[in-house]
């Protein structure tokens, strides 16, 4: 099995009539995704490969059993359009958009959590199960299906890093990106715990950076709760103190956030961690027992 | 985009937060007739982004208005920490009976604002926090309901504020939150709030930083962020969507994703220098990946560009004809680009015929070693991998 997503999984993309949301939902498709609706304001009776595209979530629920939607629009109609999932009874909201507000972010999660519902994002490459469905935008000839979770705060660097497991036959159950910015619907901690109870993953791996306390908080967890072994591998070793290195929660501040730290905790916890993204590889057959 | 404390204090004033008497100047004689208005002793205050400031000298008693010029004049141009005072802020100095601390922050583990509170302020507060226990104390904020006047009250008992002293402390706490949610603040601090000989209130500092993510809804705060671009390289990425950081190396980069781009600038340097960190975002397109290439290849003292870029929200090949573009330009420094994902194949036949080599293995060490070897001669091996 796969976490938070299976192949059963039906999707709804919203903005999907946008240049982004026309082209993802054809690669989805492709990837065995269950797209079966699509919301864009303005654009209901239209079809995108082969989707029908509704007005308004609500539409689109009255028209179709939806479990989850995948958001593709701009960061200033981002709170809107993941509010209206969530009223409309979605229970996981995969928000691709990156450069939401922070403020909108924190809305959105406590309106996900009063519904019981899970916001993943913003800023993420969103979820892939290899071989049965992808609700995001990651290039799935790099992933294959196996036994490792992947948990990564970066979205290429996911790619390459599960590119590189793959090559060493080493394939995925589930590969998230939980988003770079400071306040995340997800976060490793929440990924860890499926992970951990999820048959199909017999080891996980963490990509981290520098800035937040989410590789600090997971390392917790893992001290405590992970039964399953845990690669990490943190980027940043060398971003100036202060500067926002692309990502709104990629800043070492006040002598926190800092790779060093992080992997002191890490290491700390049991965990593996890599000195540069290609030890992923190694650790994870150490961890896997190959 | 974290605001100097006079326009910090700018906004406390719109939000009812009381502050000192002042003004800032950008030349020692207008310090002097400010100080000369203000009457009496003044504080003199660098405005520098960068903390440590008093350490470092930034905060000067004036006795006189001349006293004022003259530490304006000693503190102007300075550089603290490679931030530089444009300014100075004259404020008439305060009678204080007690410092406290009042703040507002994102707390990432609930996903909520958290505000926090102490009876010893004036001093860093995660010091005061370690050497005491229940000296500093915090509550979550809901998102959408804020902070009721009933959690804030119980908020400065627990801090040990009672009287007269937390009537007016509970004002400006409830309207620190209001110009936190307000103006989209990711922090917002008052360290001190001075207790003053009337048993008023005052906020001797200011720190707020306002989300860059929500700039676009506050046109406030425009000519603020404007002011602050003073990089051209800077500048012309960020028009683009872009994040680019100068760094002092020779080897330029080009990555899609801040994670990769991170950890590209870490493996160069165990080797060599990177010129920059340059961060295109998920939205390429020809024009910008040209523009990417001028910002990077304007860089002096450059030997050589790492092109590092996934092809999943990215159309890759089209990124790629814009670097053909500048190629044809004539580009006298070697280029090396991994390009994998979306488009793969389309996207190294362009940059092979414009004359940049490609490498075509997964992992960047690869494509680092390549770079390095056309720059230094070095044989291609990086360590560990």
């Amino acid at each position: 099995m796969a976490i938070l997503v299976d192949v059963d999984t039906r999707v709804c993309v919203q903005g999907i009539t946008g240049r982004i949301g026309r082209v993802q939902t054809g690669h989805m498709l492709r990837e065995g995704a269950r797209v079966v609706a699509g919301v864009t304001p303005g654009r209901g009776g239209q079809h995108v490969e082969g989707v029908p595209v509704y007005d308004s979530m609500t539409d689109a629920r009255a028209g179709a059993k939806v479990d989850a939607s995948v958001v593709f629009v701009p960061p200033v109609a981002a709170e809107g359009a993941c509010t209206e999932a969530i009223e409309a009874g979605v229970k996981l909201v995969v928000l691709i958009t990156e450069g939401v507000p922070v403020h909108s972010t924190m809305r959105i999660r406590a309106r996900a959590e009063a519904a019981g519902a899970r916001l993943v994002g913003p800023t993420t490459p969103g979820v892939i199960a290899p071989g049965r469905t992808k609700l995001g935008i990651m290039p799935a000839r790099l992933f294959s299906r196996g036994p490792v979770g992947v948990i990564s705060r970066s979205g290429t660097l996911s790619y390459e890093i599960s590119g590189a497991l793959s090559e060493a036959g080493m394939g995925q159950s589930t590969v998230v990106g939980i988003g770079a910015d400071p306040v995340v619907g997800t976060d490793i901690q929440d990924l860890l715990g499926l992970f951990n109870a999820d048959d199909e993953t017999e080891a996980v791996v963490i990509v981290g950076e520098v800035g937040g306390g989410q590789e600090e908080r997971a390392a917790a967890f893992i001290a405590s709760e992970m039964t399953k072994p845990t690669v990490a591998y943190v980027a940043g070793m060398g971003a100036p103190p202060g500067v926002r290195m692309g990502h709104a929660g990629a800043i070492v501040s006040g002598g926190t956030g800092g790779v060093v730290e992080k992997t002191r905790v890490l290491e700390s916890a049991g965990v593996r961690v890599a000195a540069q993204p290609s030890d992923v590889v190694r650790l994870a057959g150490e961890a896997l027992g190959r | 985009m974290r605001l100097h404390e006079f326009e910090a204090k700018t906004l406390f004033r719109d939000y009812g937060i009381p502050v000192p008497d002042g003004k800032v100047a950008d030349t020692a004689d207008r310090a002097r007739q400010i100080a000369l208005r203000l009457g009496g002793r003044t504080v003199v205050k660098a405005q520098v982004l960068a903390g440590g400031r008093g350490k470092a000298g930034g905060v000067r008693v004036a006795d006189s208005p001349e006293a004022a010029a003259r530490y304006a004049e000693e503190m102007l141009g300075w550089e603290i920490r490679g931030c530089r005072a444009e300014g100075v802020l004259v404020e008439a100095c305060l009678e204080i009976e007690q410092e406290l601390y009042l703040g507002m922050t994102l707390d990432g583990a609930t996903g909520r604002p958290v505000v926090v509170v102490s009876a010893s302020g004036g001093v860093e507060i995660e010091a005061v926090a370690a050497a005491q226990s229940g000296a500093v104390v915090s509550a979550g904020v809901h998102p959408i309901t804020g902070l009721s006047e009933a959690e804030a009250a119980g908020l400065l008992r627990d801090a040990g504020l009672g009287g007269d002293v937390a009537r007016v402390v509970l004002d400006v706490l409830c309207r620190l939150c209001r110009l936190f949610a307000a103006c989209e603040a990711t922090t917002a601090e008052i360290n001190p709030l001075a207790v003053t000989g009337g048993g008023g209130v005052v906020a001797a500092d200011a720190v707020v930083e306002v989300d860059d993510a929500a700039l676009f809804r506050h046109p406030e705060f425009q000519d603020i962020a404007d002011a602050r671009l003073t990089d051209a390289r800077e500048r012309a990425a960020r028009a683009q969507g872009m994040t680019y950081v100068g760094l002092d190396g020779e080897i330029g980069l080009i990555c899609s994703g801040a994670g990769l781009g991170m950890a590209t600038m870490d493996l160069i340097a165990q080797r060599a220098r990177p010129a920059n960190f340059l961060e295109t975002g998920g939205g390429i397109t020809r024009e910008l990946m040209a523009e990417a290439m001028r910002i990077v290849l304007g860089q002096p003292g450059l030997k050589g560009v790492l092109i590092n870029i996934y092809g999943g929200i990215n159309p890759i090949h089209e990124g790629a004809q814009g670097v053909a573009d500048v190629m044809a330009e004539g580009v006298c420094v070697p280029v090396v680009a991994k390009a994998l994902g979306n488009f793969q194949e389309q996207t190294w036949a362009i940059l092979e015929g414009a004359g940049v080599t490609v490498v075509k293995a997964v992992e960047t060490e690869r494509a680092v070693d390549e770079v390095l070897r056309q720059v230094c001669g070095e044989p291609g091996v990086t360590g560990g991998g």
